[in-house]
C-alpha cells in the first residue's frame, strides 16, 4: 500500500461556471476515494492510546478498557479519531468482545480498534504464535560428539524426525556447541525424506554463526549432569510447510572447509524414536548409531487476524492482553504500544538449575511475552533463596549469551543478573534489562555458586514495547 | 479534527456531469481538508527538544523550543521550522500567555506550537493547565469502623463540604482490612438529601477488590472515570458499600476520628432501612480540578499543536526542566519521599509530574546504614494492593540497595504508569530508610 499522488483541485471561483469535463470529474471522483482511505498514510498507527483491563477489580477479568484513543489509522490508511470509552469483555462474541470462536487458556490475544459502517468498536483475536512441535532434548556433554564439517566422513549430518502438525515450520534450536575457533557458518536446511536420506533439496534454509556460541569446554561449559538443552536456534527467513504426520530431515553443513580442529559438534544422543541420524560423506548419506537433539519451532499464525465482524471493514492494532489458566484476562495497563504486567504470575515460572555447576536451556518466551517482534523489560527472581548467577539471552542471538561468564553483556542480546543474597526469596530484585525479541525464544543460563540448594528461579518481564 | 469519507457521485459516461456550483465548492473543500490531514496524526510531533532558557539570565522567564523534527498541528498539516522559538511567563499573547491565563506561582502550564495559515506565521503560547486542588482533608485518626461487619453498617458515609467548585476527580480514603474479605468495595459521592446521602451516585470510583486492600492502616486513591461537578460550599456524601454480604470477621475499616473534627460534615451508617449518626467523622481528602480555560487561540491563529509542559516555582519562575520528546526532566533538588516502612504510603508530587497522565521513572537511596533497602513504587490507581509482597503485583518496581554509602539517588527503581500525580511508595524491607524521588515523567496526554 503506497500514498496516492497529491491532488491539487481546480481552483474554484464562485459564481463561475463548473468548466469541468467529464474526464476531470472521473479523476476528482478517483482522488477522493484514495485520498480519503490513504491519507493518515502509515496504517495502523495510533495516538494517545490508555488501555488496560478494567480499573473495576470486579469486572477486570473480563473486560479491557480503551480509556483513551485520540486517533487510529486504520488498516487502509484512514483516520478514524476518538475511540476512548470503548470496554471489551471476553465473554461477548463479535464487536466488543472476542472476534472469533471462544476464548481459551493461557493465549495471548491482540486487542484491535475496528470500524465499518456500525461505527466504532474493538475487538480481542487470538495473537501469532510459536509452539514447540517435535523434538528430542539431549545433553550437550562436556566431550562433543557429532562434529559437522571436521572431517570428510561428516561433511554433513542430518537428522530425521516426524513432523505431526501441518503447520509452517519457523525455526529449530538445536543441541550443538562449536570446537576449536570457527570463522565460518552453518548452513541448515530441512529437507525431503527421498528413500530414507535427505533429498538434496532444500524446503528451508537457515545460517547459524557458531563464532558466537559457547565453546565445549569443561573450563566454559561444565555440564555434567541429567540436565537438556535445546541449544542454539536456527530461524528460517522463509518458512516451510509440512505436512502433517510426515518425516523430514534437518541437515547441518558447514559453509567453510573441512578442518579438523575448527568445527561444530551437534549433540548425539540415542532415544529419539521418530527418525534416524546419517552422515555424508561427499557421496552418500550413511547412517549413525544415535539420533541429534534438535526442537521444532511451529508457527500458528497464518490463519490468524482479526475477524471483522458484519459491519465492520478495518482493524488498527493497539496491544495484546493474555488469558490466564482459567482463561481470565491477565491484568495489563499500556501506554501506546508499551504495555506493563499488573501480575506476578506471567513468567517462565520455578525455573529448576542445578546445585552446582552450569546449564542451560532454551524456553519459549510466549510463556511471559506476547508476540515478537519487542523489546522487553526482563528480569529474575529467585524463588528459592540459593546464591545464583543467571543469564537471559533473547532469540536466536541469545544463545551467545551461554558464553564464559566474563563476556560483555554488550556483545550479545542478553542480560547477566546476580542474586547474591538469601532475601533475594520471592522478590523481584529488579535488577534486568532490555532485551530485544525478534523470536519467542529465550536462552537461560544459571551458574549456582556458593551455598544454597537448587536454584529455583523466575524469569519475568515487567513491561514490553511491540513493535508489530 | 478528523477525516471525512466522501462519496463522490457516481459518473456515468456520456451523460452531463449534473454539478451545481455548490457542490464543487464541497468537494474543493473535503480535498483541501485531506490533502493537509495526509501524513499526519493530529497533535503529534518527533525531534523536540524543548527546555528552559539555558541562558541563565533568560531561564525564568523563558521556554525555548531548541528543536524540532515536525509538528503535526490539530488540522492535521505538518510543520517544521520552529527551531529557536521562544516562550516568555512575562509576556501576553503570541510568544506569552494566552489570553485566559496569568502568571502564577506554582502552577503548570501547556505550551502549544500554534500557525495562521495565512501569514503564514508560526509561534508558541502558554495555557495554564488544569489541575488538581487538595480542597478537603481530615487526617486525624484514633481509630476505624468497619464497612459492613455490621446490620447496623451496611454502608458508611462521610459529608463534606468543598470550598472550589469544579469536578471532583479523586479521592483519598484511610482504609484497613480485617480478615480477608473477598467481595468488592464501591466508593460514590452522592449529593445530600435532608441530611443523608441521597442514594443517587453522581460518581462512582474504580471498585477496590477488598482482599487487596492491606492490614495496616493507609491512604488509597480512589480515581473517579467520570467526576462529578461538585459546588462549592455545598454538601456532598462519599459513600462506602461492600458487594458481598455482611461479614464480621471479614471486612475493611475506615479510619475515623472520635473527636469529630472535621468542622463541615458528619459521618453515618447505614442499618438497611435508614442512615443513622455516628460519633465520629471519618478521614478523607477530596480533590477538586480546577479546570482552566482551553486554549485561547490569537487573532489570526487557527491550528496548534500540544509540545510540552512546564511548572513555575514559588517565586513565579520556571523551574528548570529539559524536555525530549515527551520524556520530561526535572533539574530541581527535592527532598523525596523517605520510608522505612513495607506499608504503603501515597504520595503526590505536583512539582515533578505534571498532571496528565504519565509513565514515571523513579531513583532512590539508601540512607548510609548496614541495612538492606528495598524501595518500592507502585501507580495509582492499581498500587493500593498493600497485601502483595511483590513488587511487580499491581504495575510495581523495586529496587534493591544494600551498599553501606547507598545514600546518593543514584538507583534507578524503575517506571510506572501512573496518573494523577499520585503514586504508592514503601522500603518492602522494612529497613531503616529508604528515599524515593520521581525523576522523570513522560506525558502521554
Amino acid at each position: 500500500m503506497a500514498l496516492r499522488p497529491t491532488y491539487t483541485p481546480q481552483t474554484w471561483v464562485e459564481g463561475s461556471a463548473p468548466a469541468l469535463s467529464p474526464a476531470n470529474l472521473q479523476v476528482i471522483d478517483d482522488e477522493i476515494d484514495a485520498s480519503s482511505k490513504l491519507a493518515g498514510s502509515i496504517p495502523q498507527r495510533f495516538a494517545g492510546l490508555l488501555m488496560r483491563t478494567h480499573p473495576d477489580a470486579d469486572k477486570a477479568a473480563d473486560q479491557i478498557l480503551i480509556e483513551s484513543l485520540d486517533y487510529a489509522v486504520m488498516d487502509d490508511g484512514e483516520i478514524i479519531a476518538d475511540f476512548s470509552g470503548i470496554t471489551i469483555d471476553r465473554t461477548v462474541s463479535g464487536a466488543g468482545g472476542l472476534d472469533t470462536g471462544a476464548i481459551d487458556t493461557v493465549l495471548w490475544y491482540a486487542v484491535h480498534a475496528i470500524y465499518g459502517t456500525s461505527g466504532k468498536s474493538a475487538v480481542i483475536t487470538l495473537a501469532d504464535r510459536w509452539l514447540t512441535g517435535a523434538e528430542h532434548l539431549v545433553t550437550i556433554g562436556e566431550s562433543p560428539t557429532g562434529d559437522v564439517g571436521g572431517s570428510a566422513a561428516t561433511t554433513r549430518r542430518a537428522q530425521s524426525f516426524l513432523n505431526e502438525s501441518a503447520r509452517p515450520i519457523k525455526a529449530l534450536s538445536l543441541s550443538m556447541t562449536r570446537v576449536g575457533t570457527l570463522t565460518d557458518g552453518v548452513k541448515i536446511t530441512i529437507e525431503a525424506d527421498t528413500a530414507g536420506s535427505p533429498s538434496g533439496t532444500a524446503l528451508a534454509t537457515g545460517y547459524m554463526d557458531p563464532a558466537r556460541w559457547p565453546v565445549n569446554s569443561a573450563a566454559q561449559w561444565v555440564l555434567a549432569g541429567s540436565n537438556t538443552q535445546h541449544g542454539a536456534t536456527v530461524v528460517f527467513p522463509t518458512a516451510a510447510d509440512l505436512a502433517a504426520n510426515t518425516t523430514y530431515w534437518i541437515v547441518a553443513e558447514r559453509t567453510g572447509a573441512i578442518d579438523a580442529a575448527n568445527y561444530v559438534a551437534w549433540n548425539t544422543t540415542a532415544g529419539y524414536a521418530d527418525g534416524e541420524s546419517k552422515r555424508f560423506d561427499g557421496s552418500s548419506w550413511i547412517a549413525t548409531s544415535s539420533d541429534h537433539g534438535f526442537t521444532e519451532w511451529l508457527d500458528m499464525a497464518p490463519e490468524l487476524g482479526v475477524t471483522l465482524p458484519t459491519g465492520y471493514t478495518r482493524s488498527c492494532k493497539l496491544g495484546y492482553v493474555r488469558t490466564d489458566g482459567s482463561a481470565n484476562l491477565m491484568p495489563f495497563v499500556a501506554a501506546d504500544r508499551m504495555q506493563w504486567h499488573m501480575d506476578t504470575t506471567l513468567n517462565i515460572d520455578n525455573y529448576s538449575g542445578r546445585t552446582t555447576g552450569m546449564e542451560s536451556q532454551s524456553v519459549n518466551a510466549d510463556v511471559f511475552l506476547p508476540p515478537p517482534p519487542l523489546r522487553a523489560f526482563v528480569f529474575s527472581a529467585d524463588a528459592d533463596a540459593s546464591r545464583t548467577h543467571f543469564r537471559i539471552g533473547a532469540g536466536k542471538d541469545g544463545y551467545g549469551a551461554l558464553r564464559e561468564a566474563n563476556e560483555a553483556d554488550s556483545a550479545v542480546n542478553m542480560i547477566t543478573q546476580r542474586i547474591a543474597s538469601t532475601t533475594g526469596a520471592s522478590v523481584a530484585q529488579q535488577t534486568g534489562g532490555w532485551m530485544y525479541f525478534a523470536e519467542p525464544v529465550a536462552h537461560v543460563w544459571t551458574n549456582a555458586l556458593g551455598a544454597g540448594g537448587t536454584a529455583t528461579l523466575q524469569i519475568k518481564a515487567k513491561r514490553w514495547e511491540w513493535f508489530l | 479534527m478528523s477525516l471525512v469519507s466522501y462519496t463522490a457521485k457516481t459518473w456515468v459516461e456520456g451523460t452531463d456531469p449534473e454539478l451545481t456550483a455548490a457542490n464543487v465548492q464541497t468537494i474543493d473543500d473535503q480535498m483541501a481538508t485531506n490533502a493537509r490531514l495526509a501524513g499526519s496524526i493530529p497533535e503529534t510531533f518527533a525531534g523536540l527538544v524543548l527546555r528552559t532558557h539555558p541562558d541563565a539570565s533568560d531561564a525564568d522567564d523563558k521556554l525555548i523550543l531548541e528543536y524540532t523534527g515536525y509538528l503535526a498541528m490539530s488540522d492535521g498539516e505538518l510543520l517544521n521550522g520552529w527551531d529557536q522559538m521562544t516562550a516568555d511567563l512575562s509576556v501576553s499573547g503570541v510568544g506569552g500567555l494566552d489570553s485566559g491565563s496569568s502568571r502564577q506561582a506554582s502552577t503548570w502550564y501547556e505550551m502549544h506550537a500554534i500557525y495562521d495559515a495565512a501569514g503564514p506565521t508560526q509561534n508558541l503560547i502558554l495555557t495554564e493547565a488544569d489541575e488538581w486542588t487538595q480542597d478537603q482533608a481530615f487526617a486525624t485518626n484514633d481509630g476505624s469502623l468497619g464497612v459492613g461487619d455490621n446490620a447496623a453498617r451496611q454502608r458508611l458515609a462521610q459529608s463534606f463540604q468543598t470550598t472550589n467548585t469544579g469536578p471532583a476527580s479523586f479521592v483519598d480514603l484511610y482504609l484497613v482490612t480485617t480478615g480477608t474479605p473477598t467481595d468488592y468495595l464501591t466508593v460514590t459521592i452522592e449529593a445530600d438529601t435532608a441530611g443523608d446521602p441521597s442514594g443517587t451516585p453522581l460518581a462512582t470510583g474504580h471498585v477496590l477488590d477488598q482482599a487487596k486492600i492491606g492490614t495496616s492502616i493507609y491512604w488509597l486513591r480512589i480515581v473517579f472515570r467520570t467526576p462529578a461537578t461538585l459546588t462549592a460550599t455545598t454538601t456532598y456524601w462519599i459513600v462506602l458499600d461492600r458487594s458481598g454480604v455482611v461479614d464480621a470477621a471479614n471486612y475493611v475499616a475506615w479510619g475515623t476520628d472520635s473527636a469529630q473534627g472535621y468542622a463541615t460534615g458528619s459521618m453515618k451508617s447505614y442499618d438497611g432501612a435508614a442512615w443513622n449518626a455516628e460519633t465520629r467523622d471519618a478521614n478523607f481528602r477530596v480533590y477538586i480540578e480546577t479546570t482552566s480555560a482551553a486554549l485561547t487561540l490569537p487573532a489570526g491563529y487557527d491550528a496548534s499543536c500540544k509540545i510540552g509542559y512546564a511548572r513555575t516555582d514559588a517565586s513565579q519562575n520556571w523551574q528548570r526542566f529539559i524536555q525530549m520528546d515527551r520524556r520530561l526532566r526535572q533539574m530541581i533538588s527535592t527532598a523525596g519521599t523517605s520510608t522505612n516502612t513495607s506499608v504503603r504510603t501515597l504520595v503526590t508530587d505536583a512539582v515533578a509530574i505534571p498532571p496528565t497522565p504519565c509513565i514515571v521513572s523513579y531513583r532512590a537511596a539508601g540512607d548510609g546504614a548496614v541495612t538492606v533497602e528495598l524501595p518500592a513504587v507502585w501507580p495509582v490507581p492499581d498500587g493500593y494492593d498493600g497485601i502483595a509482597a511483590v513488587a511487580e503485583v499491581a504495575g510495581g518496581v523495586q529496587k534493591r540497595i544494600t551498599a553501606v554509602a547507598d545514600t546518593e539517588p543514584a538507583w534507578y527503581v524503575g517506571d510506572v504508569l501512573t496518573r494523577t500525580q499520585g503514586y504508592y511508595v514503601s522500603n518492602q524491607s522494612g529497613g531503616d530508610g529508604t528515599t524515593i524521588w520521581a525523576v522523570e515523567a513522560q506525558w502521554l496526554r
